[in-house]
């Protein structure tokens, strides 16, 4: 049976179970105790290392910047006001935010391979510790010491309630950083580490999304650095360090990226394991962690935890409760996609030469032609994956040249990719959510505890005639390619489009599969009065769906019609059979 | 004159330690942060040569093979297993680092050593003069550089080693053992950095945490230089040397380098490293 309890209380007896611990170890000489709220603000550096590696997907190696600056202006700031500590305790966590932003928008606006990333963020850390090493004001290569007791206000704490309180204050972060995770807005995280493109596609400004995991990472680890300079009395060059990078590394790595709760449980037992066998042998402890450090990255995928979740049966991680309700369409007004001598180049491959389309009337539009021929790229351009060289991309007389996807998406423009683009590791129903979320006014629905979606009507009959309905609780990574297919098919539906771009449909599908699917586009063009324009190299298909076909070859439109006068036009079996 | 000079003898060490971060990365795509640990070992390797009566010069031609050891025993070891997983690679880099490093301090100690110098005394050149062992480095760096590019540009070698960068699996369909290029590459790029070692070894105190300062000029290199062309390390090493060097003058190193960080994140504002733009496929 399973206890049932509100979340407010479930989450106070977390964190009060946490302190009563920590209270029942304290002795005379307050030795565990002490060593349990300085590995508690530690966890903070590993829980944000989660955020934004294990949940954001963004390979930080310099999370200790935001804590090593939030320690340092704690410990100084409360030299000068030894009873401010609670604001100066805000207000570095405030610039630990600060910090994870300059870095997140110096790093993220554009995008940048993850090794980049890793080189980059380590670079900052290994610079900032030598710079603070260099800095007299804070205390150059010795740091600062004498950092005065805690105050509540007025009053001074005792070191033993001052160990209370972090390992509260901690507690309650890592709660309330795992309550936020599971609701939308941590899913929206989720989906943008899993599948940036898609998530872009529906709409999400991914870049926005990822600065904030940076700017949110920096705030914790702000937290947790705040609160260690308070904890040790004293602040070093090295909390910018290797040390420290390597520590939360690897107990982020034990505990299992995207978990939360087990890198904090693998910082708290590992500190204290090192304590406890630091007086045996300190002089090997750090090859020990290095060789774990190897060993874990080399034959234990996913950390410790998940491979106890593994042997108890599970999978990888926990799914979210989603609730999908069908909602009827709204109407839609008619829409007009525009491309107006549209040239696209990689280097000096031309890609698009001078293209003319113009989609305004409801119907399954065919983009044909050989591979290479420009088919993609044409669709790239169209919603904002790929950038124009010259002309226009008009949508509903809105100019839109050069637009980022998801200003795309916003106004209306659907996108499936070629080759299945999903979340691979969020269920069928998660996925649908996100991109029905995509479509929902104000931002309310990111903060709420139900995963409450509202979906088109007919994306749900969408979902349910492939069977996926079926398998709602599945990851969407463990379906069949086919399945992957329809279902990022389903999510160009789910943002109620107005106009719908769709690479390559039912590849992966069989011949059956392949004509259902062509049957239900055309209904779905008929009945939500939407143009769908369709890459094919299927004949069945294009026989079956199409209205109109354009025929694409070496990025130039060379023939234009219904499917009939293509088959006849001389020029198009010139290009498909005159080799 | 003297600081002209000085920014060249910065830019050789900086391309020396470089250079094999960029082979690395650019070959295997994996960013080696264990790559500041090859250049310690080079340096220790000196301490243990020439402490054993090993001449000098012969020591920096030997310490360049050990490390090519070094290198091919850790590709074939460690990064073989992780070819698919990239980020993982790189904390299997981080953890090799640390087992270097602790290694080292077992075997060695924390203590600080150092080997004599043994070129000393200064030159006349255009009207300053320059410590003669630096000149010789600065030499051996732009010779170093200069080989590198002209075995990738021009040697049979280099075709394959830039076949398997532009198009990994195009290559091993064409019949190119991409798995051997790497274990090439791991031990090339760590023989480089055991010169580089080697080199400066009489002028830095030789320790196990030695390897990070080195690390840190070899990012910045590469951050500004970027991974495409082997030019890059070059232009690359010159804007850091030129950097650093000049805002050392007024005030000091770290600066420079703080300076030189911001230039890199200037270049990471600026150029499109992938071809498109805002999100890639």
């Amino acid at each position: 049976m399973r206890l049932e309890l509100r979340r407010p209380v479930r989450a106070a007896l977390i964190v009060g179970t946490a302190v009563v611990a920590v209270a029942a170890l304290q002795d005379q000489t307050g030795f565990y105790a002490d060593q349990i709220a300085q590995a508690a603000t530690l966890a903070l550096l590993a829980v944000s290392l989660d955020i934004v590696w294990g949940h954001g997907g963004i390979v930080s190696l310099g999370q200790t910047v935001p804590f090593g600056v939030a320690a340092y202006l704690t410990a100084r700031l409360t030299m000068e006001s030894p009873t401010m500590t609670v604001p100066i305790i805000l207000l570095a966590a405030m610039a630990g935010s600060v910090v994870g932003l300059l870095m997140g928008m110096v790093l993220l606006r554009r995008r940048r391979s993850a090794m980049t990333i890793a080189l980059f963020t380590m670079m900052l850390s290994l610079l900032a510790e030598r710079l603070a090493a260099k800095l007299q004001i804070i205390g150059g290569f010795n740091g600062l010491g004498g950092v005065p007791p805690f105050h509540l206000g007025p009053i001074e704490l005792s070191s033993a309630a001052r160990d209370l309180l972090i390992v509260g204050v901690c507690a309650a972060t890592v709660v309330g950083a795992w309550s936020l995770l599971r609701r939308p807005v941590g899913g929206v995280l989720l989906g943008v580490r899993d599948c940036e493109p898609r998530m872009a596609a529906s709409g999400y400004h991914t870049i926005a999304v990822k600065i904030a995991a940076m700017a949110s990472g920096g705030a914790v680890a702000g937290l947790g650095g705040a609160l260690y300079a308070m904890q040790a009395g004293f602040v070093y060059p090295g909390v910018f360090g290797f040390g420290f990078i390597a520590d939360t590394l690897l107990w982020t790595l034990i505990g299992g990226f995207g978990t939360l709760v087990g890198p904090v449980a693998a910082t708290v037992g590992l500190t204290l394991l090192e304590e406890y066998l630091a007086s045996e042998a300190i002089e090997y402890w750090l090859l020990l962690t290095g060789l774990a450090f190897l060993l874990l990255v080399m034959f234990v995928e996913g950390g410790i935890a998940m491979q106890f979740r593994r042997w108890l049966g599970r999978g990888p991680r926990i799914p979210n409760q989603v609730e999908l309700v069908p909602s009827e369409p709204g109407r839609r007004d008619p829409s007009r996609l525009r491309a107006v001598s549209l040239s696209s180049s990689f280097g000096a491959f031309r890609a698009l030469d001078g293209v003319d389309l113009d989609v305004a009337d409801p119907g399954v539009y065919c983009l044909i032609g050989p591979n290479g021929a420009g088919k993609t790229t044409l669709l790239d351009t169209l919603c904002g994956f790929q950038p124009v060289t010259s002309g226009r991309v008009e949508f509903d007389g809105t100019d839109l040249t050069d637009q980022r996807p998801w200003r795309f998406a916003r106004m209306g423009v659907a996108r499936k990719f070629q080759t299945p683009h999903v979340m691979g590791s969020l269920t069928v129903s998660e996925n649908v959510a996100l991109a029905a979320f995509a479509n929902g006014r104000g931002a309310g629905w990111m903060w709420s505890r139900t995963w409450h979606a509202e979906v088109p009507s007919e994306a749900m009959d969408a979902l349910a005639s492939a069977g996926l309905n079926e398998r709602l609780d599945a990851p969407a990574g463990d379906l069949s390619h086919g399945e992957q297919q329809w279902l990022e098919t389903v999510l160009a539906l789910c943002t109620r489009p107005r106009v719908v771009l769709l690479d390559e449909p039912t590849a992966g599908m069989t011949a059956t599969e392949s004509r259902h699917a062509a049957r239900q586009l055309r209904a779905i063009a008929a009945s939500q009065r939407i143009p769908l324009i369709v890459v094919e190299h299927d004949t069945t298909f294009i026989k079956e769906a199409s209205d109109h076909v354009t025929v694409l070859a070496g990025g130039e439109v060379i023939a234009e019609g219904t499917v009939e006068e293509i088959e006849a036009d001389p020029r198009v079996k010139d290009l498909y059979f005159a080799q | 004159m003297l600081h002209v000079l000085n920014a060249l003898s910065l830019l050789a060490t900086l391309g020396l330690t470089a250079l094999g971060l960029w082979i690395v990365f650019g070959l295997m795509n994996v960013v080696n942060v264990a790559h500041g640990e090859f250049a310690m070992l080079g340096a220790y390797a000196m301490v243990v040569l020439t402490g054993a009566g090993v001449n000098h010069w012969v020591a920096v031609a030997v310490t360049p093979g050990l490390l090519l050891l070094v290198g091919a025993v850790c590709e074939l070891t460690v990064f073989r297993r992780l070819r698919t997983r990239r980020e993982v690679s790189l904390l299997a880099a981080f953890g090799l680092s640390i087992v270097i490093r602790e290694v080292v301090r077992l075997v060695f100690g924390r203590q600080q050593r150092s080997i004599p110098n043994p070129l000393r005394g200064g030159a006349e050149i255009l009207g300053v003069t320059y410590p003669r062992y630096q000149l010789l480095v600065i030499a051996i760096a732009v010779g170093v550089l200069l080989a590198a590019w002209l075995v990738l540009r021009y040697s049979r070698a280099g075709l394959v080693m830039r076949s398997v960068v532009a198009d990994r699996d195009l290559a091993e369909t064409l019949g190119i053992r991409a798995a051997r290029v790497d274990t090439v590459a791991m031990a090339v790029g760590a023989a480089s950095a055991g010169l580089a070692g080697a080199l400066l070894a009489p002028r830095i105190s030789i320790e196990p945490t030695a390897g990070l300062n080195l690390l840190l000029g070899a990012f910045l290199v590469v951050i500004v230089g970027g991974f495409r062309r082997a030019s890059a390390v070059v232009l690359g090493a010159a804007a850091v040397a030129a950097i650093t060097t000049v805002v050392a003058l007024w005030y000091d190193a770290v600066w420079g380098q703080v300076v030189a960080v911001a230039a890199a994140a200037l270049v990471l504002q600026t150029r499109v490293e992938t071809g498109l733009r805002g999100v890639v496929r």
